[in-house]
């Protein structure tokens, strides 16, 4: 029941995300469209491209599917409905968006064209940018917790969320989480105006829709990491911690697919640069603001 | 992996791998349609690369069929779908100018309007490229609106647009990441005897991609306050010119850079032309523009000369 639940949430959550989207190009809103959308492209011809490597081409778009599931499976939407409640959760979720990356650099090698090629290997880049921003602020989360077990960081939020404890923390997290979902500015690996959408852009048909359904639920799994680490998870009067836990989660995924919009694409140069020179020295420094209050503040 | 390597060509960093040679266009999302690149990469790094145009004017203006003016002029409108009023008032100025016609200060006046008219709208274009190039949502969509809103508007259509105009070039000042995007990129110097307009203007504050944005909002703002002192625009129309015979020159800034235009005129009917366009030098600049870069900042150094196919002549 918690696993169809969780996943119903994850889709729902996806398919919203896609109206939004779908809202801001067009200026128009149609709950249907993105189902419809998909029933189209499940009746399109999938086209294999000229001399692929077949496993890569047909398994990265699931392997990416997989990745973002696995990750939600650890993230708990209230104190009872969480899949797997892993003494590691937090390290799980880092572990598990890593393969995000073997996705990609599959998509981007399978089809044999340069587009794709470019944007797998970007992501490689990319990853090495952004990897120390995921894991040095759940460090210092987990740190507050004295533990990695979700639930517990959760709960060790239910006083002062770890947005306003850490937020320096929360702002390297966000930022890091939008190149990791390769989401507006952080877009290299799809770049439509520069590799025509590179790792998407040999896929048609079914494949073209289970990559397009799994990089939204990876936005949305992305979102509800942000929710459990730093917004107090399930915490909030009135309502049931489950929709405490659903209205912050889309709030952030909304927020992610948003933001980009007014930002033009970053160098990956530049990314390199900004993440390594500045954001680890922030992350390293929010890890030792954490370790002084932990031992300060009562 | 030395056996597999050993042949290949060296990259700047020392390593040996395949270079590939990708085309991007002529129908490719960041560039005008009908613009072909092929960039020879290296990973993503471009280590040399050429532009053609696949949209240019076929026709030899030395041996191309006599028409009449009001035909020639149509003609050339019509093959320039990117600036159709520049290239209708250098045809007909060069045509007028044939037929030995003085100005008419009226009529030059309102000719003016619609050519700055132009200019802004076709910058504004430029600027929804920009942002479709760079992933920049929020400016494709707006820059376009108001190209849409421009294209046609008049005197009074300009008042009421003037602070949506104010209001884009300051957005696009505290942009951030903007500045990171464009500064030192595509680097050409006054040096270079084949830049025109825009171009040639912003070689004098930087020579950059980041200088020409900002030549071209300057540009944009100082169309608007021409339109403003002129009046209402006119699209160019030939004045009556009879069945005269004659050499004529004309010269217009059009919103890419400098025409020129040349032509025989021989009892009303365009005999034979010459046609010289900015895009046809700039489309040149490609090959070194684009050497040694990331293909992201060469892609961007391409865009900021805002070639227009069509006016490549070959």
């Amino acid at each position: 029941m918690t696993v169809a639940i969780v996943l119903l949430t994850l889709f729902g959550s996806a398919w919203l995300l896609a109206v939004i989207e779908g809202w801001t190009v067009t200026g128009r809103l149609q709950p249907a469209a993105p189902l419809l959308s998909g029933l189209a492209h499940l009746g399109r011809e999938s086209i294999v491209p000229r001399s692929p490597d077949r496993v890569f081409f047909e398994a990265a778009p699931v392997l990416l599917l997989v990745v973002a599931v696995l990750g939600a499976a650890v993230l708990p939407l209230a104190p009872d409905l969480v899949i797997a409640d892993l003494g590691t959760g937090a390290l799980f979720i880092n572990a598990a968006l890593a393969y995000v990356l073997v996705a990609l650099i599959m998509a981007g090698w399978g089809p044999n064209g340069a587009y794709a090629m470019i944007g797998g290997w970007r992501f490689l880049g990319q990853l090495i940018a952004y990897s120390m921003l995921i894991v040095m602020p759940i460090t210092a989360v987990a740190m507050r917790a004295e533990s990695l077990v979700n639930t517990a960081i959760v709960g060790s939020q239910a006083d002062l969320w770890n947005i306003v404890y850490q937020p320096l923390g929360f702002v390297l997290f966000y930022i890091a989480a939008m190149a990791l979902a390769f989401r507006s500015p952080f877009d290299l690996p799809t770049a439509e105006g520069e590799l025509a959408g590179g790792v998407d852009a040999e896929y048609t048909g079914v494949r073209l829709a289970v990559l397009r359904l799994a990089r939204l639920t990876l936005v949305v799994t992305l979102a509800a990491a942000t929710t459990v680490f730093y917004l107090g998870g399930w915490h909030g009067p009135l309502l049931p911690p489950w929709a405490w836990s659903l209205i912050k989660t889309l709030a952030v995924a909304v927020s992610m697919l948003l933001a980009g919009g007014y930002l033009p694409r970053i160098r990956e140069a530049d990314l390199m640069r900004w993440c390594w020179t500045l954001g680890i020295p922030l992350a390293l420094l929010n890890i030792v603001i954490v370790g002084l209050l932990i031992l300060v503040v009562p | 992996m030395i056996e597999v390597t050993k042949d290949l060509s060296r990259s700047a960093d020392g390593l040996q791998m395949d270079w590939l040679e990708v085309p991007f266009g002529p129908v490719f999302p960041g560039l005008p349609g009908g613009l072909k690149l092929t960039f020879t990469l290296d990973g993503d790094g471009v280590t040399g690369g050429q532009a053609t145009s696949l949209a240019g004017m076929t026709t030899e203006g030395e041996d191309f069929e006599e028409v009449d003016a009001g035909t020639f002029i149509d003609h050339l409108a019509s093959a320039m779908p990117l600036a159709p009023v520049s290239y209708r008032l250098l045809a007909c100025l060069a045509i007028e100018q044939a037929a030995g016609l003085n100005d008419d200060p009226a009529t030059t006046q309102a000719r003016n309007a619609a050519l700055e008219r132009e200019r802004i709208a076709s910058h504004l274009g430029w600027l929804a490229q920009v942002g479709r190039q760079l992933g920049f949502a929020w400016l494709t969509h707006r820059a376009s609106t108001l190209q849409l809103q421009f294209r046609d508007a008049n005197r009074n259509r300009f008042v009421e647009l003037e602070p949506a105009l104010r209001a884009l070039g300051t957005r696009l000042g505290r942009t951030p990441l903007l500045k990171a995007r464009l500064k030192g990129i595509g680097v050409l110097s006054t040096e270079s005897s084949d830049l025109r307009g825009p171009v040639a203007r912003a070689a004098n504050e930087g020579g950059d991609a980041w200088a020409r944005l900002w030549q071209r909002l300057a540009e944009i703002s100082a169309s608007f306050d021409l339109i403003k002192g002129a009046g209402e625009p006119e699209l160019p129309s030939l004045r009556d010119i009879g069945g005269v015979s004659g050499t004529g020159e004309a010269t217009v800034d059009t919103p890419r850079g400098e025409a020129n235009l040349r032509l025989k005129l021989a009892r009303g009917h365009v005999k034979s032309y010459k046609l010289d366009t900015a895009c046809s030098h700039h489309i040149g600049l490609v090959e070194k523009l684009v050497e040694g870069r990331e293909l992201g900042d060469a892609l961007v150094a391409v865009g900021s000369l805002d070639l227009s196919p069509w006016e490549v002549i070959p």
